[in-house]
């Protein structure tokens, strides 16, 4: 149900295709956005995150990390669960033996509806990691 | 520029390690205690876990030698152990090597342990293991230090039979005496190069003798400088077995990139470890032979030992040859010198590739 809503569909055409009543759709989304809020929110206190910007339909928060002084990106998907992403203004040292995570980024991008040039998947996977965020969040300052 | 204001181009899972992030210069004016503390602290090793494999190994020294001390420094100790002794030894001499490999695998497997119970997993949190786990684990150590002892006693007992069995036959052969010049002469060429038992002037002797002896002694020194940095990879490829349970290939990767190590580079270490470790043993065993057979007053460890040094004296040679110096020879070799490696090459690559140094191969 969160995934149709994230897809775009209004509450009314989720309860026509999954044959339940419209308030029960709205009952299980409110508190699928609850639940999900509270997940970013956790994980931002956790990791002593300032918010910056928080999209709860895109399961997405952009922050501040004040331990590291660098801001980090966490996402939240049904699939991969919570994840958290940090700013790099120079070369990561663990990439470079380190590129498991990148089907998880190219996943998050595709539970969110993005897609992406064959340009763009051949970037090096932290640069393409910001073109998916950027994509996700057109607008908001990464 | 204020470092909240900088552009941030990329982005990854992986914090920022403030380390990398040092200006050029920081890194490199850190002192060595201090970089020793970065060391242990990248894998999350207190340095009080270094403290039970190294007494375990310093008792291991302290007895092995005072058993050893009456063998090597009987009158004659040579003639003794060739000839008299000469069933003895090939039964001594792997066991006692053996010993050093069981000990020097639990002080391993005990080491490699605490650094596996904290491993940091590919989603940055520190894990720790399960006694089921630890269990597997040391039964894979126990396995892979028997094995080791193995290969060691079997490739040592097959050279020390050689040894003997050649140096008996080159006696009857030759019936050339101890005290002669020639045997003198020929033992201390044959101990400098670390060969066996040549000890004929003989060029149509010397040869083949020389061949054998140095094939069967290189397998020696192979067998013993090669395996510590194969136990680091057994058992950190065990260890990654455990932790993700995935192929073999998988699990050893996967434990490189633990330890910031590449494939790549951990081949070059292997490689740098025996470069360095070859002729440092080399040098050692030389050096005390050289010592032994034509320093006059530090002849009570050579060949011709019958003349004798005063009590005081030859009990520090001992000490200084056989207890320092193996320990010393032991744990560059065995387990602090693949590992620091490894770990101080990590911090200083940063260093390295932050003062536009790029290295070669990696």
């Amino acid at each position: 149900m969160w995934g149709l809503a994230r897809s775009g569909l209004t509450e009314s055409e989720i309860s026509r295709k999954l044959e339940v009543s419209r308030q029960a759709v709205h009952i299980m989304l409110d508190a699928a956005r609850n639940k999900v809020m509270q997940a970013l929110n956790e994980a931002a206190e956790v990791n002593r995150i300032q918010i910056q910007h928080m999209e709860i339909e895109k399961g997405i928060l952009v922050g501040h990390s004040q331990e590291f002084d660098h801001k980090v990106v966490i996402t939240y998907s049904p699939k991969n669960g919570v994840r958290l992403w940090y700013a790099h203004d120079q070369e990561c040292t663990e990439c470079k033996f380190d590129k498991s995570w990148v089907k998880t980024i190219l996943a998050e991008g595709a539970e969110r509806g993005i897609t992406l040039s064959r340009k763009e998947l051949r970037l090096p996977p932290p640069e393409l990691a910001k073109t998916v965020f950027g994509k996700i969040l057109p607008g908001v300052e990464l | 520029m204020s470092r909240t204001l900088r552009w941030f181009g990329k982005y990854c899972p992986h914090p920022p390690n403030p380390f990398d992030e040092a200006k050029s210069g920081e890194v490199a004016s850190v002192g060595v205690r201090r970089l020793m503390g970065l060391a242990l602290g990248s894998i999350q090793v207190r340095p009080s876990l270094l403290v039970p494999p190294l007494v375990v190994a310093t008792l291991y020294f302290l007895v092995q030698n005072i058993f050893e001390i009456p063998v090597l420094h009987s009158p004659n100790h040579l003639i003794d152990m060739y000839l008299f002794d000469m069933h003895f030894w090939p039964v001594y001499h792997p066991l006692r090597v053996g010993a050093i490999e069981i000990l020097a695998s639990v002080s391993m497997a005990w080491f490699l342990m605490r650094i596996a119970a904290v491993v940091v997993a590919p989603n940055g949190q520190g894990r720790k293991w399960t006694f089921g786990q630890l269990k597997s684990f040391m039964i894979v150590a126990a396995a892979m230090a028997a094995v080791s002892v193995g290969v060691n006693m079997a490739v040592i007992s097959v050279t020390d039979c050689c040894i003997v069995a050649d140096y008996n036959l080159a006696l009857k052969f030759l019936g050339i005496s101890y005290d002669s010049p020639w045997g003198i002469w020929a033992q201390a060429v044959n101990n400098m190069l670390a060969s066996g038992n040549w000890y004929s002037g003989s060029p149509w002797f010397a040869a083949p003798d020389l061949l054998a002896m140095g094939v069967s002694r290189g397998f020696v020194l192979s067998s013993a400088v090669l395996l510590p940095p194969f136990q680091v990879l057994y058992f950190l490829t065990m260890a990654g077995v455990m932790l993700e349970s995935r192929n073999l290939r998988d699990a050893f990767l996967e434990t490189l990139r633990v330890i910031r190590v590449r494939p790549k580079e951990f081949v070059l270490l292997c490689l740098l470890f025996i470069m360095i470790a070859v002729p440092f043993e080399s040098f050692w065993s030389v050096a005390t032979y050289i010592a032994g057979n034509w320093i006059p007053w530090m002849q009570v460890y050579g060949a011709n030992s019958n003349l004798s040094l005063p009590p005081l004296l030859g009990v520090f040679q001992t000490l200084s040859d056989s207890l320092v110096g193996a320990a010393i020879v032991y744990y560059l070799r065995a387990f602090l010198a693949p590992f620091l490696m490894m770990t101080v090459f990590y911090h200083y690559r940063s260093t390295l590739s932050q003062a536009g140094i790029k290295l070669r191969g990696t």
